[in-house]
C-alpha cells in the first residue's frame, strides 16, 4: 500500500504565484498576484528590461489563414486585450450597402444583402478610411456590381436534371461579383485587385427568368459594429497544462494512468521489467481532469496550468494573414494608449 | 502600413476626471468608448507600479460605453503621473512584443504551410 504523502497536496507560495491549480471540482489560484509588495523579498514592479529578458515568443505553425504561437512571460490582462482586439477592433473591408436595381430571385432583398455582407473581401483596409457620415469616395468605398440573369442553356442533353447544366447562372457565386474601380483605385490596387477571398460562396440560386442586378458598396469597419468586419473566424488562447506525479506509477496502474489523458500525453515504458508511466507531452492534454476521478491516483497527481505561458491561436477569415493581424492588433492597443494619453494631456493643460 | 486617418481632432470627452474624485494622489478617470480590452491591461500595468496603492476599473452600466479607472497612489507620485506611466509602460510592452514576434517570424523556425487550411 502506498502511504499518501500529505505534503504533496500542499502548494508552495511560488506555486500559488505562478500556477493555476486544477482540482477535481474547482479551479483555484486563478488570479494574478504578482504585484509589488505581495511577496516578501520579491520586487514585482514593472521593469521593461526584466520583461525583455523573460518574454519569449515562439511560433509553432503558420499558414495563410492559421497561426499558433506561444507567448511566455506576459500577463493574461494583456493577452486577453490582444484576443479581444483581434476579434472586435482590427478593421477590415466588408459589404455595407447594397443598392438593388432588380431582384426577382426567391431570396428577399434584406436576406440577400445580409448574405453579401458576410462575404470576406480581399482589400487592404490600411489603404482606406472609415466613411463615417461622409459621402462615398474612392478613399472610403469599394464598389462591386452583381449582374446575373438566369437563362436556359442551349444543347442540353435530353433528360438532364442538374440545374447548373440546364441553366446559365442557376447558382450565383461570390466569384460573380465584379469590382468596379473608382477614382485611382485601378492604379492603387493593380498589383492586388480587389476581390472576394473565396470565389465559391453561394449567394443565391436562380431559375429561368429570374434576375439579380445589384450595386454593392464595401466600407471599412470593425467587428464591434458587426461580426462581418471581424478579421478572424476566432482567436483564442489557453494556458500550458502541467501534470505533476508524486513518486512513480507502475504496473497496470500505468496503463490506467495513460488512458486518463489524450494520446501522446503519457508514455508507458518498461524499465527493469516493470511498466512505468511517464508524462511526456502535457501540452497535448485537454485538462479533462479524468485522472482526478480515479481513487487510485489520489495524492499521486496534481494538475496545474502555467499562469504566464499562453498558447495562442489565430484563425483568420482570409482577408489578412494571421502574422500581419497580430502586429496590427498590438498597434491598435498602442494607439489606444496614445489616444488616452494625448487627450488627458490636452485636458489637463486646459484646466 | 500606417492608417491614413492619423490626424484626427482631439475629442476632449474621451477622457475626463470625475468631479470631486481628484486630489493629488487619488483620481477616477472616465474613459469613453473603452471597455475591458484597454482597462484591464491598463489596471494590471498600473498595479505593477510600486507607488500605486490601489488601481481598479469598473463599467458602471453595460449600456453606457464608458469605464471608470480608479487610481490611488502613495505620496511619492500622483494619480495622473501613475496613469501616464501605465500608458507608457503598456506601450513599451507592446513595442517589445511586436519586435520579438518579428524576430521570431524572421527566424522562420516553424511549420509553414503556403496553402490555407480550409
Amino acid at each position: 500500500m502506498v502511504v499518501p504523502d500529505k505534503k504533496f497536496k500542499q502548494h508552495s507560495i511560488e506555486t500559488l504565484r505562478s500556477r493555476v491549480i486544477v482540482e477535481r471540482d474547482r479551479v483555484t489560484s486563478t488570479a494574478s498576484t504578482d504585484f509589488p509588495h505581495n511577496y516578501p523579498g520579491q520586487d514585482l514592479s514593472w521593469d521593461l528590461e526584466k520583461f525583455k529578458e523573460n518574454f519569449k515568443i515562439k511560433i509553432n505553425r503558420l499558414s495563410k489563414t492559421d497561426m499558433e504561437f506561444d507567448m511566455i512571460g506576459i500577463d493574461a490582462a494583456v493577452v486577453n486585450a490582444f484576443r479581444r482586439i483581434l476579434i472586435a477592433e482590427v478593421p477590415t473591408m466588408a459589404i455595407a450597402n447594397v443598392y438593388v436595381q432588380n431582384n426577382t430571385s426567391i431570396i428577399v432583398d434584406e436576406v440577400l444583402a445580409h448574405r453579401l455582407g458576410l462575404i470576406p473581401i480581399l482589400a487592404d483596409p490600411t489603404r482606406f478610411e472609415f466613411r463615417g457620415d461622409a459621402n462615398p469616395t474612392d478613399m472610403n468605398t469599394i464598389v462591386f456590381k452583381l449582374q446575373a440573369k438566369c437563362t436556359p442553356k442551349a444543347n442540353v442533353r435530353p433528360g438532364e436534371t442538374d440545374p447548373n447544366k440546364l441553366y446559365n447562372h442557376a447558382t450565383v457565386y461570390s466569384g460573380d461579383l465584379v469590382w468596379e474601380p473608382k477614382g485611382d483605385q485601378a492604379e492603387r490596387f493593380k498589383n492586388n485587385p480587389i476581390r472576394p477571398v473565396h470565389d465559391d460562396i453561394v449567394i443565391a440560386k436562380l431559375r429561368p427568368g429570374q434576375e439579380l442586378d445589384l450595386e454593392i458598396h464595401c466600407e471599412k469597419g470593425i467587428g464591434q459594429d458587426h461580426a462581418k468586419w471581424s478579421p478572424v473566424a476566432t482567436a483564442s488562447y489557453r494556458l500550458l497544462p502541467e501534470i505533476l506525479v508524486n513518486g512513480e506509477i507502475t504496473g497496470d496502474l500505468a496503463d490506467e494512468f495513460q488512458a486518463c489523458f489524450p494520446k501522446g500525453v503519457v508514455d508507458v515504458v518498461v524499465e527493469d521489467g516493470v511498466k512505468k508511466a511517464k508524462v511526456v507531452n502535457p501540452r497535448k492534454d485537454t485538462v479533462s481532469r479524468e485522472v482526478l476521478r480515479h481513487p487510485a491516483f489520489e495524492n499521486k497527481v496534481k494538475l496545474q496550468r502555467v499562469r504566464d505561458h499562453f498558447i495562442f491561436s489565430i484563425e483568420s477569415a482570409g482577408q489578412i494573414e494571421p502574422h500581419v493581424l497580430l502586429v496590427q492588433t498590438i498597434q491598435v492597443l498602442q494607439e489606444k494608449c496614445a489616444m488616452v494619453k494625448r487627450v488627458l494631456q490636452s485636458n489637463l493643460q486646459l484646466d | 502600413m500606417a492608417d491614413i486617418n492619423m490626424e484626427e481632432e482631439i475629442d476632449s470627452g474621451k477622457v475626463t476626471i470625475l468631479p470631486g474624485s481628484l486630489d493629488v494622489q487619488n483620481a477616477t478617470f472616465c474613459l469613453a468608448d473603452e471597455d475591458h480590452t484597454l482597462c484591464n491591461a491598463l489596471r494590471w500595468i498600473v498595479m505593477k507600479n510600486p507607488e500605486v496603492d490601489f488601481a481598479s476599473y469598473s463599467i458602471p452600466h453595460p449600456s453606457e460605453a464608458r469605464t471608470n479607472v480608479r487610481i490611488q497612489t502613495s505620496e511619492k507620485t500622483t494619480a495622473v503621473d501613475a496613469m501616464f506611466k501605465g500608458l507608457d509602460d503598456l506601450s513599451d510592452l507592446c513595442t517589445h512584443v511586436i519586435s520579438a514576434f518579428q524576430e521570431e517570424l524572421a527566424r522562420g523556425e516553424f511549420e509553414y504551410d503556403e496553402e490555407s487550411t480550409f
